[in-house]
């Protein structure tokens, strides 16, 4: 440690406790007592300024300007992070980790709606069906995805000619907010169709179709819904007005040039009205393959 | 809407410490004393680190753009996990919503402080007469700094914490 004397009164003191004031040294008391200017700590440089550690007549290295004792400067140069910052940064880690593995059902949700959108593009209901049903467990607290899940299943299992459930699933499809009512109704009437034709009310089959060509003339397979009524009513009850009415009806919906698929519908009610059989489409297609065609019919 | 810094520092308390650590972060890497360190007071500023200074211009810059890099980082993870949930399923769940107001507080305080920007300033002046490119960079870097922290006040450094926190996972999903 070094002193100092004070230049006002001539005492001794330790360095670090005395001030320089207007390039004099002062002790504490003559610095307090003196008018001259701003009174600034003198630093001893034999004293470490943090531990307070005497070096005797040794200076001690600098640290920003402050003499440092090498355990302090070590302290310094390695400081440790406090305790609650390492456990706050612990825990800020496994809150981060626990809500990406808590919320990796929305990523998975995410990226099922990802593929769905293709499956949908590619027309693979199965695919779509499959998707929806795996969002909406993922995420049962959003309503849509259930209403979705519905949707889908109910339009596969109307491609698969099992209607009383798809008109179940429509039926809870209906009045929900996110799909349009129009569309719901249409997929109704024709699930409910398809059970009146599966359970043989072919007069309910008829009201209905007639119900939906009134509310979409201008829908080719709504009148060609009408023709396989009629055919169906006159396969049963061979009037041959139905008949008529069947043609009619197959020629109207015909008119409206609704492509390939139509002609296989054309097909079937044609051989209805040719063989007064009603089969469904999945066992006319078993039956006939490469499709009906009067003419072999009537070989022999 | 004008609220006071030092109430805005106390909602988004998170943020002020992890800059005071991302600067910290820093000089422990760069192995630069740390004389001392505040990481949160109820005070202006509310955080600090005083560190011992170094030629080494590389080290400056890392120091004072530490918080810049290690808060907009934490801000995009902490954020990510979140943003799914609430904004593309609408999913309102606690968790979640604890995760972007600390992913939004630590990202509000990102940009490195004016005090920070002088610091670098000064340094860049010296390392640019040594042709230091990046010292060069650190110039309009400095000017960002100021827009910056002056902007705070229409509060730009929210609306950065929500680009980066809800706008990249938006341009993402």
């Amino acid at each position: 440690m070094r002193h100092c004397v004070c230049e006002e009164c001539g005492q001794s003191v330790p360095m670090n406790k005395s001030f320089s004031v207007e390039g004099r040294n002062l002790c504490g008391e003559c610095a307090d007592a003196s008018f001259a200017g701003i009174p600034n700590n003198n630093i001893d440089t034999t004293i470490c300024f943090k531990c307070g550690a005497d070096a005797g007549d040794q200076d001690l290295p600098l640290m920003a300007s402050l003499p440092v004792c090498g355990v302090c400067e070590e302290f310094f140069r390695n400081r440790p992070f406090p305790l609650w910052v390492k456990a706050a940064s612990f825990a800020l880690a496994v809150i981060v980790v626990f809500a990406l593995v808590w919320n990796s059902r929305f990523i998975l949700a995410y990226t099922e709606l990802r593929q769905m959108e293709t499956a949908i593009a590619d027309a693979d209901l199965k695919k779509v069906e499959s998707l929806i049903t795996s969002v909406a467990n993922r995420i049962p607290e959003k309503l849509v995805f259930k209403t979705m899940m519905n949707y889908w299943h109910g339009i596969a299992l109307l491609r698969d000619d099992r209607c009383q459930e798809a008109l179940s699933c429509f039926k809870m499809c209906k009045n929900s907010p996110d799909l349009p009512p129009k569309e719901i109704d249409s997929l109704i009437k024709n699930a409910a169709l398809g059970v009146a034709f599966n359970d043989g009310n072919y007069d309910e089959f008829l009201r209905l179709s007639l119900d939906m060509a009134k509310a979409s003339p201008r829908d080719a397979f709504a009148l060609g819904s009408v023709a396989s009524a009629y055919a169906c009513k006159y396969a049963k009850e061979d009037n041959e007005e139905y008949r008529q009415k069947s043609l009619e009806f197959l020629e109207k919906a015909n008119a409206l040039n609704p492509g390939p698929e139509f002609d296989e519908f054309k097909m079937r009610v044609h051989h209805r009205l040719f063989t007064h059989e009603i089969v469904t489409a999945n066992e006319f297609w078993k039956k006939f393959p490469n499709g009906w065609y009067p003419e072999k019919e009537r070989q022999p | 809407m004008i609220i006071p810094g030092f109430l805005v520092s106390i909602a988004t308390f998170p943020g002020v410490i992890t800059h005071e650590v991302a600067h910290m972060l820093f000089c422990k890497w760069r192995k630069i004393a740390v004389l001392d360190v505040c990481f949160f007071r109820f005070g202006n500023p509310a955080g600090y680190v005083v560190h011992e200074q170094t030629d080494d211009f590389m080290t400056s810059f890392l120091i004072s753009i530490g918080p810049f890099i290690v808060n907009s980082l934490l801000c995009i993870i902490i954020c990510f996990p979140a943003y799914l949930p609430v904004r593309f399923f609408g999913v309102e769940d606690p968790l979640s919503y604890f995760l972007l107001w600390l992913g939004l507080s630590i990202g509000m305080h990102a940009f490195p402080s004016n005090q920070d920007a002088s610091n670098l300033y000064k340094q860049a002046k010296i390392a640019v007469r040594t042709g230091n490119p990046l010292a060069l960079v650190s110039f309009p870097l400095v000017l960002l700094i100021y827009i910056a922290n002056i902007s705070s006040i229409v509060w730009a450094d929210l609306a950065y914490g929500i680009a980066l926190g809800i706008g990249l996972p938006a341009l993402l999903f």
